[in-house]
């Protein structure tokens, strides 16, 4: 990138909007993980020996299904933003930096997808 | 040609590694960690959602010898990513840049990650 198409993308707001943006996403869900992590930890501390119908109990239960798929939303949307970070330090080509960073976003998005679904198939009682 | 002789930017193996440059690396080692977890994670709520069988097999990998060091791994590397996050959330605020505050909230997160992962244990 030349400094003047670097000036250009900077006067339209285009960078520091996504660079701002990015910043405020990771600080948010950082805050959300806060929450939803300790929430976490603390049931399993609850669910003690991990027994499997305790633990099916504990999943289909609404609250804690829409609290564990939060979790796992704000936890995948971190863990992106923060990979890509550290792809975009160390990946210096072109090309495998965005060839990386899709792939990141798309395991992601499928790991959030699986729970999506398993969490659904949980709380209609679909798991046995 | 580049002139090979021409002095070069310190490198990161010159300095005598001070608190804040290992907790800085350890912030995204945990991270990377917890990315792991996280594929973990998912495949443990899957195994919930089909069946008991499945589960038993997922449990049976995190109750082994692996599994409990993993869990072990994973669970420090999230105390300390959340302690560690809190002093960048600090930060964020402009204040606790001092050299004084900067070593002081170091070894305040380490402490802390340390008695947060005995205890969950503990507890668990």
């Amino acid at each position: 990138m030349t400094l003047k198409s670097l000036i250009n993308l900077t006067s339209k707001g285009v960078l520091l909007k996504k660079a701002s943006g990015h910043w405020w996403a990771q600080r948010i869900t950082a805050i959300m993980l806060l929450l939803f992590g300790s929430w976490f930890l603390v049931s399993l501390c609850t669910l003690q020996d991990l027994q499997y119908l305790a633990v099916l109990h504990w999943a289909s239960q609404p609250l804690n299904s829409f609290m564990l798929f939060l979790f796992s939303l704000s936890l995948g949307y971190h863990s992106t933003l923060g990979l890509e970070i550290i792809t975009e330090d160390y990946i210096h080509k072109p090309n495998k930096r965005k060839i990386l960073i899709s792939l990141i976003e798309k395991f992601h998005l499928i790991l959030v997808l699986i729970i999506g679904i398993s969490l659904l198939r949980i709380l209609l009682g679909d798991a046995q | 040609m580049v002139n090979r002789s021409r002095p070069l930017s310190p490198h990161l193996t010159i300095y005598r590694w001070p608190i804040t440059m290992i907790l800085s690396i350890m912030h995204r080692a945990t991270g990377i960690a917890l990315s792991f977890g996280f594929v973990i994670f998912t495949i443990w709520i899957g195994s919930i959602s089909m069946g008991s069988s499945s589960y038993e097999l997922s449990f049976l990998f995190l109750d082994s010898a692996i599994g409990q060091a993993l869990l072990w791994l994973w669970s420090f590397a999230f105390f300390f990513h959340l302690c560690n996050g809190i002093r960048h959330l600090y930060w964020d605020t402009g204040r606790g840049f001092s050299k004084n505050s900067v070593e002081c909230s170091a070894y305040t997160a380490i402490i802390f990650s340390v008695v947060f992962t005995i205890t969950f244990w503990w507890i668990v």
